[in-house]
This record gives structure tokens, sequence and C-alpha cells, in this order.
């Protein structure tokens, strides 16, 4: 298949476009990424244009569509893949048509009110979803739904997230009994607030807005190794979900933290049942904010305990939680929906 | 590891760099991140801070700044001219908050900053003549037409 992958490559976003894409390339199929970052918000003309637009979001979903559809003219791509909603709903009829192609949209997170999203869901060829919970809300023959929805679930790119041998100033720098890396969030910041007794370090964006919790925000960004880093040095670091992003989702912070050897402490979702994790075993959860204070107080006192729950979540992730499973179960998806459209 | 800076000269058919070159940032954590990722991601390298450019300034010049390139303007307009001399060096725009990465042509950077100068100049005098609603409006009327 010739793919052509409409994504946002920014740090927030993570690099999951360029490690399916990857592994998407290393089992034969051709892919293409259209970062809309570096396409659009870095490129200094898009820029202008976009300045004098101020937030008209028609003009810039046409100025994008016909630099999508320049690519479609090169590349000639069998699948064109959103990441998200760039474009109206005539826009990627239009380029579908045009370039008769199928159309998939890979939804990061529960954003179905936004915009168009629910439009473009309906009409896709395809969707895939990071939450199970949507599934059923999406999938069907009737009422505009779309009845083909894929999961995607959440995984590890072992080249990315490794055990890394720091050194002192490393561990100086980024180590902490407790990290968490992410944005500022209702829900995430009632669950900090608890572990303010704790060496606790939050990297992420937007902290400002809770001063009582300033001391231990660093404001430096994260990505890339510094992420890995900040994972190798933490005794445990936390996964704590922004509900209104997810409903039953874990992150791929869960598989990430554990490929790195690290300890990782996450709120308990529905999807943990559905990955081969078992609680207790290889991953430990938290359901309420006392037992996330329990269970940080005693997983910081038993090193050891810490040690084997790693040592078994380590070996689980780097058998079924990877990039290279995920994308090849997927691209068949895909390729089913591809030849039933060719009949 | 970082596997996005391989993607970033990849997607500009940039070479594999064999010796990268660093313009030191104001903030140290900011030195200390991008000597890191450079050295993990290309090992057989020599990566090396510098306070300006200078004589040896590798095949990737690496020009790190924070929000916006063309307000804080690091290394200066100078620097930007000297590089455009060299036929066979990379310059890599590193914008640390965001991972905004532009990668191009040593030659070409003078350009593109004239480029962008030039159109940020052009916005304000559209904004003076009260003009950006009509060429929004022609716009608009051209792209959705």
């Amino acid at each position: 298949m010739r793919i052509l992958y409409v994504c946002h490559l920014d740090p927030p976003t993570g690099d999951l476009p360029l490690f399916l894409a990857e592994q998407w390339e290393q089992i034969g199929h051709e892919v293409e990424l259209f970062p809309y970052d570096i396409e659009f918000g870095n490129d200094i003309n898009a820029r202008f244009w976009d300045t004098i637009s101020g937030i008209d979001l028609d003009l810039r979903a046409s100025y994008l569509e016909r630099r999508i559809g320049q690519v479609c003219r090169r590349l000639k791509p069998e699948v064109l893949l959103f990441g998200k909603n760039f474009l109206s709903l005539a826009g990627t009829l239009r380029l579908r048509s045009e370039y008769d192609l199928i159309v998939g949209f890979l939804l990061g997170f529960n954003h179905l009110l936004q915009g168009n999203t629910a439009a473009l869901l309906s009409q896709a060829d395809f969707v895939i979803v990071h939450d199970s919970y949507l599934v059923p809300v999406i999938r069907g023959v009737r009422y505009a739904k779309n009845p083909n929805v894929f999961v995607l679930p959440c995984m590890a790119n072992p080249e990315e997230h490794q055990p890394l041998d720091l050194s002192e100033e490393d561990r100086e720098r980024y180590g902490c009994d407790v990290a968490f890396i992410g944005w500022f969030g209702p829900s995430r910041v009632e669950a900090l607030r608890r572990l303010t007794d704790y060496d606790l370090r939050i990297w992420g964006l937007h902290w400002e807005k809770t001063p009582d919790l300033a001391p231990f925000v660093s404001g430096e960004p994260v990505y890339g190794l510094k992420k890995t880093k900040i994972y190798n040095a933490a005794k445990i670091v936390l996964n704590i979900e922004d509900e209104e992003k997810q409903i039953n989702a874990i992150s791929n912070r869960v598989p990430e933290v554990l490929a790195c050897g690290s300890f990782v402490l996450t709120g308990w979702h529905k999807d943990l049942e559905v990955t081969p994790l078992v609680e207790g075993e290889s991953i430990v959860c938290y359901r309420s904010l006392d037992e996330l204070k329990e269970k940080v107080e005693y997983y910081l006192n038993h090193p050891e305990e810490r040690k084997a729950i790693v040592e078994k979540g380590r070996a689980i992730v780097l058998e079924s939680m990877l990039y290279r499973k995920v994308a090849e179960k997927l691209a068949g998806e895909i390729e089913q929906v591809l030849s039933q459209k060719r009949g | 590891m970082s596997r996005y800076l391989r993607f970033a000269l990849d997607r500009v058919q940039a070479p594999r760099p064999k010796q990268i070159v660093i313009l030191r940032h104001q903030h140290d954590w900011a030195n200390r991140q991008l000597v890191d990722e450079f050295k993990f991601q290309f090992p057989d390298c020599s990566v090396r801070l510098t306070e300006t450019v200078d004589a040896n300034h590798g095949d990737l010049f690496v020009v790190p700044y924070m929000h916006d390139f063309f307000n804080e303007l690091p290394g200066g307009k100078r620097m930007y001219a000297c590089l455009r001399k060299e036929n066979d060096s990379w310059v890599m725009l590193y914008g640390l908050d965001y991972r905004r990465i532009i990668v191009m042509p040593a030659s070409d950077l003078v350009g593109y900053y004239k480029r962008g100068k030039r159109l940020l100049r052009m916005f304000r005098i559209l904004r003076l003549l009260h003009m950006v609603r009509v060429v929004r409006w022609l716009r608009r009327f051209w792209e959705l037409r």
C-alpha cells in the first residue's frame, strides 16, 4: 500500500506517526508523512497567510487541501490517513474522489465534538481509535456510523524507549522519587497535590495555573532523549490520564516506561484488561487518590518489589506491546477495506 | 533515540552529518539537551558547542531558539551572512519549545531570514493601512472560489 499520513509531529502528540510509519515501511508499505506542524506551522509563507487570515479555518483547510493535493498527485497514495480534522468534509471527499483513494481517520484522543470531527468519522472509509470506549459509539451501519473501526492499543518502541546508563549528572538533573510528564489538567492537579510530601518533579506545560505546585514544576520542554532519561532516572513514573481526553484508554506512557526498565504507577482504566499486563504482577494501578498515595509510599519503600514488577512488565512489553505488532495488524485491516473498495 | 532528528534531515535529503556544531543557547539545559540528543542519535559524529560561527562550523550547524526565530535572531544577521558562502554545510533551526525544526542548506539561511522579515514587515504595513481585511477577503475569494 502507498499511504499518505497527514499528522501532527510536535512533542505533545509524541512520535507515534513516525514509529507507525517506520514499521509499515519495514513490512513493505510505502509511507509518506505530511507533518502539519512542519509543512504548515513552521513554514514561513504559510504562517504569514495564516496571520493574515486570522482564525479563518475554511481558508486554512483550503490551503492545506491544495498542499495535500500536490503530494497526492506525486505520490498517488491508495490510503490517505488523517491524524486530526485538518480539512473540511467537502475537501476530504474531493481528495478521495479525485485521487481514487480511501480515507482513514486516526482519533488519538476523544475530540468527537471538536469542529467537523464527527462528520469526518462518519464519512471516512475507516477509523482508528485509541480508546476502546469509542468502538461501539462509532461502529455501525446505520445512523451515519462507520462499519470499519479499528483499535490502536498502547505500545512502545524499544529503540526509543530503552534502559540507559545515566551519568551522575543525569541522575542529579532528572532523578526524583516521583515524576510526572504531561500537561496541566484538573484530574492531574488533584492527584499531584496529594504527593507534594515526596520528591516530586512535574514536567510539562501550562502548570503556571497552579501556583501551589510551582516548586515541583520544571518549565523545560520534554521530548526525545530527555523523556527517556526522565523515565530512567525516576523511581516511580506516574501515568495520570486526562479524563477529558480518554475514558477506557491508557496512554503509551505505560509501555514506554516499562520498556525503559522503569516503574510506572497508573490510574486503572478498562483497556488495561485487554493488555497482557497483569495488575500487581507486571503493572501497578490505583483507583482512588488515597490508593495512589498509599502505593507511592509502599513502592518507594520496597525497591525490590518495584524491580520484580518492572522485569515482568518489560518482558511483556517487549514480547507483545510493540509498534511492529500493531502496525502489522492495522495494515491488514486497512488492506481489507482497500480490497473491499476495489471490489 | 530522538528518531525525529533523522526524520527532519531525511525529509530535506540532507546528508548524515559528520561534524555537528551547536550555537550555544542562553539556557544551560538547552545546550545539554541538544548535545545529548545529537551525540545519541549520531554516535560516530563529533558534536560541540560554539559561541559564534567560526572557521570550523561542521557540516551541520544547529541554531537553537526558544519561541520565535525572527524575533530572537540567534547568532545575529552577520552570522547568517557568513554562512551564505558555505556550499556543503546545512543549518538546522531548532525551536526548543515545540521542537520546531527546519533544516536547509547553510547558503539559504540568509535568504530565509530576509524572506521572513519581509513578510513580517509586509504584515505590519498592511495592518497600519487597515488593509488586512481586504487582503483576507481577496485571499478568501481566490482560495474558496
